[in-house]
């Protein structure tokens, strides 16, 4: 339950929310993302207030402006790796040939074009997470909600799909929120909100966040449009270190 | 990677279900086929009897070959050898009467039997002339016009029966008569011996023994 | 979510789950194995019996006799014909060009004497007798209700072929079962005429050596002899050829002895049976058993098909719990769907999709597997009715009850997701996230 949490994120930022289990990190994400509706307040992501909106209109704004990367992945078991990204698509009525074309460069995007055809149960905790980054970004969403991203990973898996997530703001121009419960990690993001008890009890800026607040509503140029499929700068991944495992 | 023991084995049932369903359906479809239905023909059917033109037997005569005065037709030599020597698909008709004479056959016998196509004809026909006193130049002649005139009809195995005595005096020239009538128009000579017992069932069957041999030796 | 990926995403989901998609399948395929086989059977069986009404012929056949109608009798099933009448090629165009006639079959026969080489059950030889010989073009003894229970029919046109019914065979002491014994044996046959001996009049006969080809269940007309119309026509001649047509021997003059028609429909019976009494000539007909055998039949029909649909709609049942139990096991899955955009309407698809894949596949398989079971039993059937030397049946399985299997099966496994699926559309999309 939230209690008086009162939050701007600018467009092209990076929050990280971090409290400790039960401080209400994914209930705000899930009011955040159109999950759940607010009991009071309001919630106005890109313009548009969420209090106002159907169940139809909700699904429509999560389908168009929001994509989810969930602690247990929300892979469906049934489909392989390239039938889950698809999905999203298909959702989206996007025509069969746009939507393989499109496929193919996200998990290109995210290193997995060669495990395109295996299911979950097939892939490691870090790549089913890559292909849930590949699938929230399916529809080119403005906003990406992260919910414990890495709770279920290894370290080496962790640092990948981290370096992936960071990169999305820079190169998707979207807005990236992440809830996580490692300090460690919420140190990396430009902002950073501490819940504790359903209520914000500290936030700080990081030195890679430019200072003050940027209305909301307001799109920094240089966002690329939804539509449009992602670029590869930035989503590649870097090289393995000597001696670092993949 | 993961292997998923689920998954191989979701794999392989719903595999083995859609090979069930074929095995099924063309298992199913097989026997609708063979199924047993009423049909015309049963298993045990004997095949088919030929079209064509059958044996026609005429029995031309007096009252030996008549037998109204025997009470049993099937015991009749006649009736015997349709039963026994002719085939399966035969006709048989018995154009005697009892006062023929081989006048009255040519005039009477001769054009039924010839409306009938016969191809065996017996001939037994001396009782009537014997008793008459018909000479035998003209017995001899007529006999040989009735054999000619079945032959005309179509017959091919032509029987002369004849006794082996007459009952009057005159009936050894009649006997040599049919004798000599067989071999002129080369119809078969069928000496029949003693038929005194021909009211007898066992006379008819030695009568008709007689006869069907000709028929299997000519 | 287009159809096709709905239909895709619960197909393979279907098959993501074995076990539980085998099990429900099974319920399925059972209840319609049940319903098939019950409607198969049930249909046969009313197919056999009223074959046997009709005695083995066309379910709306009339047999019109070479007599006028008894007035009292007119609607009976087996009316006793009143005085004779002839019935000639005129009376048959007649009753051929009537609207509901479909088919007229002349049936002529003529009196015989026989002799057979068979004995009695006391071995006592069976003396010389006198029967009907009847004749049928056989061309169209499909028409006819004429069956064979052992060895064959007379082949068309032939003149020393026939078959004889259970008469024959009461006569020799034999029993049914025993019909292929006669089956190959040779019988004299011979047609009578008068003719002029000495003064007097005899009777003189045409002796045909016919075969004996078959045993048939049925008198197509009275009489223990079955052969062509072509025989049957030479015999006739030869008698008429006698003296005075060999009226001293009392045969029929009539050129047909009777007709066997064929209306269209057994609902056109009555009426066409009307239209006969009417031109002139008695009738009969089992149309008043057979509309009784009817009605009883298709209650039994009626409480079969509830047998089976009970047991449809418990394998609907099934389908309804597996699916709320489904539902409540994928709450996440559907909280993803709906996190990554799916509409209430896109998750209801899929849920009522599965069911119906579920009862599509049920309904095949039970089609199947009922009609392999109907087989089953009719083979077991057939097996003790040849043996019996009765006629065996022919399994129908009628095309609705396929369809009806299949589609009612599909149907009701709809109808049975459809609350599973509306409780899985109306679920919230938080149930994708996790407690935070």
């Amino acid at each position: 339950m939230l209690d008086g949490v009162d939050l701007d994120v600018a467009a092209g930022g990076y929050l990280a929310l971090v409290g400790a289990s039960g401080a209400g990190k994914s209930t705000l994400l899930s009011v955040i993302g159109g999950l759940e509706p607010a009991q009071s307040g309001s919630v106005v992501i890109g313009g548009q207030d969420l209090g106002g909106l159907s169940r139809r209109e909700l699904a429509t704004f999560r389908r168009e402006t929001v994509g989810f990367v969930f602690q247990h992945f929300g892979l469906l078991e049934a489909l392989t790796a390239a039938e889950n990204i698809e999905l999203a698509c298909s959702l989206a009525r996007v025509a069969p040939a746009a939507r393989r074309a499109k496929v193919r460069d996200l998990l290109e995007a995210v290193g997995l074009a060669d495990r395109a055809r295996h299911r979950p149960v097939e892939l490691s905790g870090g790549e089913r997470q890559r292909v849930a980054i590949a699938r929230a970004l399916a529809n080119g969403p403005s906003l990406v909600l992260a919910d414990e991203p890495t709770g279920n990973l290894d370290d080496a898996s962790t640092a990948r799909v981290v370096t992936l997530l960071e990169s999305l703001p820079a190169d998707h121009g979207c807005t990236l929120v992440l809830v996580t419960h490692d300090l460690a990690l919420a140190e990396r993001a430009s902002r950073r909100l501490r819940l504790r008890g359903g209520r914000a009890v500290e936030e700080t800026v990081g030195a890679s966040t430019p200072s003050g607040v940027v209305p909301s509503g307001v799109v920094p140029s240089g966002v690329v449009p939804a539509s449009s499929p992602p670029t590869g700068r930035g989503m590649q991944e870097r090289a393995a270190e000597p001696g670092e495992t993949p | 990677m993961v292997a998923d023991p689920q998954r191989r084995w979701g794999g392989a049932s719903v595999a083995a279900i859609g090979r069930c369903v074929l095995v099924l359906f063309v298992g199913v479809t097989l026997a609708a086929g063979c199924s047993s239905s009423g049909g015309s023909t049963t298993s045990d059917a004997p095949p088919e009897t030929n079209a064509g033109p059958g044996v026609v037997y005429v029995a031309v005569g007096a009252k030996e070959t008549n037998n109204r005065d025997r009470a049993d037709l099937q015991d009749n030599w006649p009736q015997i050898v349709f039963a026994e020597s002719i085939p399966s698909g035969g006709i048989y008709v018995n154009l005697a009467t009892d006062d023929a004479t081989v006048q009255s056959a040519l005039d009477g016998q001769l054009p039924q039997a010839a409306s009938l196509h016969p191809t065996i004809a017996t001939v037994w026909v001396e009782s009537s002339d014997a008793r008459l006193g018909t000479p035998a130049s003209v017995y001899r002649q007529k006999l040989t016009a009735l054999v000619d005139g079945l032959h005309a009809a179509g017959a091919t195995q032509i029987l002369l029966l004849t006794p082996a005595t007459s009952t009057t005096d005159a009936g050894g020239d009649l006997a040599d008569s049919v004798a000599q009538v067989a071999k002129a128009t080369g119809a078969t000579l069928v000496a029949l011996g003693d038929v005194s017992d021909r009211a007898d069932d066992a006379g008819q069957r030695r009568i008709a023994d007689s006869v069907s041999g000709a028929l299997r030796g000519s | 979510m287009t159809w096709r990926d709905a239909i895709r995403l619960a197909a393979r989901t279907v098959r993501r789950r074995p076990g539980r998609a085998v099990l429900t399948v099974l319920a399925v395929t059972l209840a319609a194995a049940l319903l098939t086989a019950l409607l198969t059977i049930s249909t046969t069986a009313e197919t056999r019996v009223l074959e046997q009404l009709s005695s083995g012929g066309p379910l709306a056949g009339i047999k019109v006799a070479a007599a006028a109608p008894d007035p009292g009798q007119v609607d009976q099933d087996n009316a006793s014909p009143g005085a004779p009448k002839s019935l000639d090629d005129a009376a048959l165009t007649q009753i051929s060009e009537l609207p509901d006639v479909r088919e007229v079959v002349p049936i002529v026969s003529s009196k015989v004497y026989v002799i057979t080489p068979a004995r009695d059950r006391d071995n006592h030889r069976i003396g010389p007798f006198v029967e009907d010989l009847v004749g049928v073009d056989l061309t169209r003894v499909s028409q006819l209700p004429i069956t064979p229970v052992a060895g064959r029919l007379p082949s068309p046109g032939a003149t020393s072929e026939i078959a004889v019914t259970q008469g024959y065979l009461e006569r020799l002491g034999l029993q049914r079962v025993d019909a292929p014994q006669v089956v190959g044996t040779a019988l004299q046959v011979a047609s009578p005429q008068v003719v002029a001996d000495g003064g007097q009049f005899r009777v003189r006969g045409r002796w045909v050596k016919a075969t004996i080809v078959g045993v048939v269940a049925q008198e197509a007309g009275d009489g223990q002899f079955l052969a062509s119309a072509e025989m049957v026509a030479q015999a006739r001649d030869w008698a008429r050829a006698g003296i005075d047509e060999s009226r001293d021997l009392k045969l029929s003059t009539s050129p047909y002895t009777g007709l066997f028609v064929v209306a269209r429909g057994i609902d056109n019976v009555s009426k066409v049976r009307a239209q006969i009494t009417a031109i002139g000539y008695s009738t009969s007909a089992p149309e008043n058993l057979i509309a009784s055998v009817r009605r009883y039949l298709h209650v039994v029909e009626i409480v079969l098909s509830s047998v089976g649909i009970i047991a449809l709609v418990v394998a609907a049942l099934g389908i309804s719990n597996a699916m709320l139990a489904a539902v409540r096991e994928r709450r996440r899955e559907i909280g993803v769907l709906k996190a990554i955009g799916a509409r209430d309407r896109d998750v209801y698809r899929v849920f009522l999709l599965e069911a119906g894949t579920l009862g599509f596949v049920g309904g095949v398989l039970g089609t199947l597997v009922g009609w392999a079971i109907a087989e089953a039993v009719g083979r077991v059937v057939n097996g003790y009715l040849a043996a019996q030397r009765l006629v065996g049946v022919q399994l129908t399985l009628p095309w609705t009850v396929v369809v009806g299997g299949i589609v009612g099966s599909t149907l009701l496994a709809l109808l049975a997701g459809t609350l599973p699926a509306v409780r899985a559309a109306r679920l919230p999309a938080r149930e994708a996230v996790g407690g935070g």
